[in-house]
């Protein structure tokens, strides 16, 4: 073992033997957060450089303390002061460390301040974001939803926390802008979804489902009788079923319906032969149970073609019924 | 100056946390506020940006095993309660390389720690992508061709289902969440209710339970049930980890050669060093090799390598420490992204946890929880870069065949390979024609065991993403003492297309190479007085930068010891980097010879090799540059067997891209053209050095053998061509067949000037392939036999004896041949053949001969 990582292993032993003084660290927060309340703002940095290399308090302890202060400072308004002293903290490199849970010899902070401070700025950047929506629909200030950027993950979630609880007599004559929006960019078509779920407007939520792509496009999909009705969701999916990107969230949803909607389990039984669908098709109606099913997937285990066997006896394994697999056990 | 009145009771969050014991992650700020939606697994096999259940993922790996021929699945354990774990092995059905080795093994497992959802579904995303790309003839087709990659794509299987039954859910004790979705260990002793108090942190961590460091370390592992690294109660106490050591034996044990255990998170590889240097070193490389293609990938995401010493002290009982210790392989845990606040930084320019999404790092627990909308991309990177490890870790490149082809006549002239003769020698095959010649232009093609090359989008040759351009240097020189001589300015390319020698790859896409050459007025061609020996300079690396093995004899193989043995450098020292190759020489001429000879239609006729007199082949050659071979032989057990292949004229050479077998006819009139059904045995090569000798290679029996013929039968006056004059019944040879027995036939080949030697390839009365020959007179169309023979006893390939053939009198036969049909009649002396008569219609028509009596 090199030198550097023996004192490496020696300082982790000792971090490891100091606990954290809760107490202290908590009045510690308070102290700095109370300061950052009142000073202006180079006092505040100041004060937090300051206090980083405090050696009359413990660093185990130190840290908690910064730790505690970037979490609580995520409750304050993120005005100057309180940001620049989140993004300061952003930089902060701990120095208390304990083994990472996979490597005696990798070490990882007893308290992280830097990640937490950077999500203080991120928690921030959302609820600016909502605020600056909300203020938006108040004006009937439209512009703002030409202008939003979608580089950041939570300026799009801010604004859709707008969209979503926002009044709807505020909300309905934005649409149009929204729309134009999404069109411009794709990427902030989760705000189209908010505004439609806020609506309960089925069109809308088909608007958005144009543009709506990836994470978002798959639980919206599943989860659309919720939105826009069990009668027009199966519609959907039966429709999603031949191509396209919602394939798989179509099959999943269908199989909850499989077991009372007959139709819906002949649909999901002509995929049995498609090498890329049938499988999930197989498992929808397995899990789904539907009457009947056992001894289709009995009937498909006897197939000439191997991949339609394959099905019937995934079918068979996900039912997971005692009759399913006493048929699997007497399969070769 | 008071900006405004704080209210300090929103400072405890730590405080707040502690009252409660069960608590949920959420999207929106809170003490386990994630800032992106709580990811909920979903039951679909398919792959979308999401996380899919364990019955999702079971589904998609048993479909996959179910419809795949190189996917074979079995349970290697079960888990605490009972379950399955199963483990996959993704590899073709023998456990040899396309040339003769003994397989290589990869372990790649994943889904120990139940919360790191990565991980399973970057297990699920390799075989994905294995999948998508078995069928591309090039890396991911040589992988399954000649590596074994066992992947285990959840070993908690208990534990996992936990966090799933609790996506949201988790017990906080302190500020560290546990058990629900932040389950790590298993579930010995612990009901599937988080709210059961007792016993939701108990479990073993899997990752604390192996040998030979086990409990080792009370800073590392746990004798406390109730800790997050509770060692349990001996070395792999646990069935998950004995059903770890049983995907292990799948490679089998002996030839791992690489073991991943895939965790999350900290975007790093804690790699694990051992005392043997060379180990490390070689551990280090690949490492380096696997991040910088991952970093050149759409995510950009750099993974740091961080070793650790497997020593008593430092090592802490994980399963990575196992497999570097006892299989002596490359070992270490990948640690999935994000990235994780590692001191020293292994990011700086990460945020750390899910603040690297743009996430609240609440907690930084929350980097066990990937967004959903970043697990496609995880998961597929991550998916095309294992493959690229596997690759290196397949072995250092080797020469494998090299030809000089003439280019005014297509012949070969000289032909070398290396044929693997057991798992720690190959021997030189080694045929030169004639010598190469100074004022003539000539291909020189070479073939190396493994796909050599990358091509960028445009199909263009371009580094490996990530490594160097000094990779794709190639030397092909010839060397006589202090000259040298390198091939046409940019006349070298690697070779895209299948079809051999001179313009084609030879097995894989990118595996061969050619670049021209002419000596005339160069140094060398100076330096040539007379016959001279020359020696050819090969060097090159793979896509990961590996050098040649400098000596082909002896096959690179992973030692026991755990490093490279048979991987020798320039000067033939064994080493772990190689150099290049110049095991080789070839005859060079000053003198101006003939051309070599090329195929006429006069090699039409039947051939054997005298060391293996008892079996052989009837070769036909047909016009536009095609040729039809009927190899007569026997299977390991002395029975009879044939093969049939339709092959392509080149110069000298008749190649076949595959034998075919027969089996389900049966002899007589039982015959059902239906039952026959053909399969390829293999393929072969026939190079002719003169009218009345050939060599031919074959891989029919697993690695390459060979044969050196004669003719059997001679019907050529001058030049090769047939004597037409002398041997009237030319015109009525070639291949019958009786059109209501499409699956046997006779092949009539001229023994004399009035004389015919016949093969009739059938089967016997129990559907095994049978063939009879025998050799009679030939009168204006009337063949009469009097007595053929049916054969047995000889062995298939080199194990072949003559003296173990024996010859059995089988019956006779008479034919009566017009120009385009006829018929036999046969009476065998043998009771299950019994007598009986085809009508007979012609087959094929020999090349250089025009029948018009009829
Ligand atoms: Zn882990």
């Amino acid at each position: 073992m090199n030198r550097a990582l023996a004192l490496l292993a020696l300082a982790l032993y000792a971090a490891a033997g100091l606990a954290t003084d809760e107490l202290e660290a908590r009045s510690q927060a308070q102290r700095l957060l109370l300061m950052t309340s009142v000073l202006p703002s180079q006092a505040v940095l100041a004060e937090l450089e300051r206090f980083s290399d405090d050696r009359s308090i413990p660093l185990e302890t130190r840290e908690a303390a910064l730790r505690q202060y970037v979490l609580s400072l995520r409750d304050e308004p993120p005005d100057a002061v309180n940001w620049q002293a989140a993004e300061l903290l952003s930089r902060y490199r701990e120095r208390a460390l304990v083994s990472h849970s996979h490597s005696l010899q990798n070490a990882v902070p007893v308290h992280n301040v830097a990640a937490p401070a950077r999500g203080t700025l991120n928690v921030w950047t959302r609820k600016l974001e909502r605020s600056a929506g909300e203020l938006a629909l108040a004006n009937q200030d439209y512009g703002y939803f030409s202008s939003l950027s979608a580089n950041h993950m939570q300026v799009v979630a801010g604004a859709a926390d707008a969209l979503k609880h926002a009044p709807v007599q505020l909300l309905e004559p934005a649409i149009p802008h929204l729309i134009a929006a999404v069109t411009r960019e794709p990427a902030l078509a989760p705000i189209m979804l908010a505004a439609a779920a806020n609506l309960s407007d089925p069109d809308l939520t088909a608007v958005a489902l144009e543009f709506l792509e990836g994470a978002d496009r798959f639980r919206t999909v599943l989860e659309l009788d919720g939105i826009i009705g069990p009668d027009a969701a199966r519609a959907w999916w039966l429709k999603s079923l031949d191509s396209g990107p919602d394939q798989a969230a179509a099959i999943a949803a269908l199989g909850r319906m499989a077991a009372d909607d007959p139709d819906v389990s002949e649909e999901l039984f002509t995929l049995m032969g498609d090498a890329d669908l049938g499988a999930a098709a197989a498992l929808a109606l397995g899990k789904s149970q539907a009457p009947g099913l056992v001894d289709r997937a009995a009937e498909l285990l006897k197939s000439d073609q191997p991949m339609l066997a394959a099905r019937g006896r995934l079918m068979l394994q996900s039912h997971g019924g005692r009759q399913a697999l006493q048929i699997l056990e007497r399969q070769p | 100056m008071k900006r405004r009145t704080i209210v300090l009771g929103a400072l405890l969050w730590c405080g707040a946390a502690a009252s409660q014991s069960v608590i949920e992650w959420t999207e929106q700020p809170g003490i386990l506020g994630l800032g992106f939606p709580v990811p909920e697994p979903v039951d679909t096999p398919l792959p979308f940006d999401g996380f899919r259940s364990y019955n999702g993922l079971l589904t998609r790996h048993q479909d996959f095993m179910l419809n795949h021929e190189f996917i074979a699945g079995e349970v290697v354990g079960n888990s605490e309660a009972g379950r399955d774990i199963w483990a996959y092995r993704y590899s073709d059905a023998d456990s040899i390389t396309v040339t003769g080795l003994p397989e290589p093994a990869i372990y790649t497992q994943g889904g120990i720690h139940a919360r790191e959802w990565q991980s399973p579904e970057v297990l699920t995303g390799i075989m994905e992508h294995l999948v998508a790309n078995a069928g591309d003839q090039w890396l991911h087709r040589y992988l399954l061709d000649n590596m074994n990659m066992v992947l285990l794509p959840v070993l908690n299987v208990d534990g996992y289902l936990q966090t799933q039954r609790y996506p949201r859910q988790v017990y906080l004790e302190g500020s560290a969440p546990r058990d629900g979705r932040m389950r790590r260990k298993n579930m010995l002793g612990v009901d599937e209710d988080i709210n059961t108090s007792g016993d939701r942190l108990l479990g073993v961590d899997l990752n604390r339970n192996s040998p030979p460091f086990w409990a080792t370390n009370s800073g590392a592992s746990s004798s406390d049930p109730g800790s997050i690294v509770h060692h349990g109660s001996g070395p792999h106490s646990e069935p998950e980890s004995l059903a770890m050591v049983a995907a292990a034996r799948l490679g089998p044990e002996d030839r791992l050669r690489m073991y991943t255990d895939v965790h999350s998170f900290s975007q790093v590889h804690f790699s694990v060093n051992t005392n043997n240097t060379r180990r490390n070193v070689i551990q280090r490389n690949l490492l380096g090799d696997f991040s910088s293609f991952h970093a050149q990938l759409e995510g950009g995401k750099v993974y740091i390598d961080r070793p650790s010493d497997a020593r008593q002290g430092q090592a802490i009982g994980s399963t990575d420490e196992f497999f570097a210790v006892t299989y002596a392989v490359p070992s270490w845990t990948l640690e999935i992204e994000p990235s994780g606040t590692l001191s020293p930084d292994a990011h700086p320019s990460l945020p750390g946890c899910g603040a690297d999404y743009g996430g609240f790092a609440s907690n930084c627990h929350d980097g066990f929880i990937l967004p959903e909308s970043e697990i496609r991309r995880v998961r597929e990177n991550l998916g095309q870069t294992f493959p690229i490890a596997y690759y290196g870790q397949a072995g250092p490149p080797s020469v494998t065949a090299v030809r000089w082809i003439d280019d005014a006549t297509g012949a070969v002239v000289a032909d070398a390979e290396w044929d693997v003769q057991s798992a720690t020698q190959r021997s030189l095959f080694f045929n030169q024609v004639q010598p190469l010649q100074l004022d003539r232009s000539y291909t020189l093609w070479l073939a190396f065991d493994k796909p050599m090359r990358w091509r960028n989008d445009n199909g263009q040759i371009a580094p490996l993403p990530g490594q160097a351009t000094r990779t794709t240097e190639v030397t092909a020189d010839l060397l006589l003492e202090d000259v040298t001589q390198s091939p046409e300015d940019s006349s070298g390319q690697w070779l895209a297309n299948a079809g051999g020698a001179p313009d084609g790859y030879y097995r894989y896409r990118d595996d061969a190479y050619s670049a021209s050459f002419n000596l005339a007025g160069s140094p060398l061609a100076a330096a040539i007085t007379g016959e001279t020996q020359v020696t050819l300079n090969l060097s090159a690396q793979d896509m990961v930068g590996q050098l040649l093995d400098g000596d082909p004899a002896t096959p690179a193989d992973w030692g026991i010891v755990g490093n490279w043995v048979g991987y020798e450098d320039t000067n033939g020292v064994e080493t772990d980097l190689g150099g290049s190759d110049d095991t080789l020489t070839f005859a060079v001429t000053s003198a101006a010879l003939d051309d070599p000879f090329v195929i006429t239609p006069g090699v039409s006729a039947v051939w054997f090799d005298p060391t293996h007199d008892g079996e052989g082949f009837v070769i036909e050659v047909l016009d536009n540059q095609r040729a039809v071979v009927y190899w007569f032989t026997y299977d390991k057990a002395g029975n009879q067997r044939w093969m049939i292949g339709i092959g392509q004229v080149r110069g000298n050479e008749v190649v076949f891209p595959e034998l075919l077998e027969s089996s389900g006819g049966i002899f007589g009139d039982a015959f059902d053209p239906a039952q026959v059904q053909f399969s390829n045995a293999g393929n072969a090569s026939f190079v002719w050095s003169d009218c009345g000798a050939f060599r031919m290679r074959h891989n029919v029996d697993v690695r390459n053998q060979r044969q050196a013929a004669l003719r059997l039968t001679d019907s050529t006056g001058s030049g090769c061509e047939f004597d037409t004059d002398r041997f009237s019944l030319l015109p009525f040879t070639g291949s019958w067949y009786d059109l209501e027995h499409d699956g046997e036939g006779f092949v009539i080949s001229a023994a004399g000037p009035d004389r015919v030697v016949v093969y009739w390839f059938t089967y016997d009365d129990a559907g095994n392939q049978a063939w009879i020959v025998g050799d009679g007179s030939f009168d204006n169309g009337q063949v009469n036999i009097e007595q053929a023979f049916i054969a047995s006893g000889g062995v298939f390939g080199d194990a072949f004896d003559p003296d173990t053939v024996s010859l059995e009198p089988w019956g006779q036969l008479q034919f009566s041949l017009g120009c385009n049909s006829g018929s036999v009649n046969y009476q065998s002396v043998l009771p299950q053949y019994g007598s009986g008569s085809q009508n007979l219609t012609r087959l094929t028509n020999l090349a250089g001969l025009d029948c018009t009596t009829d």
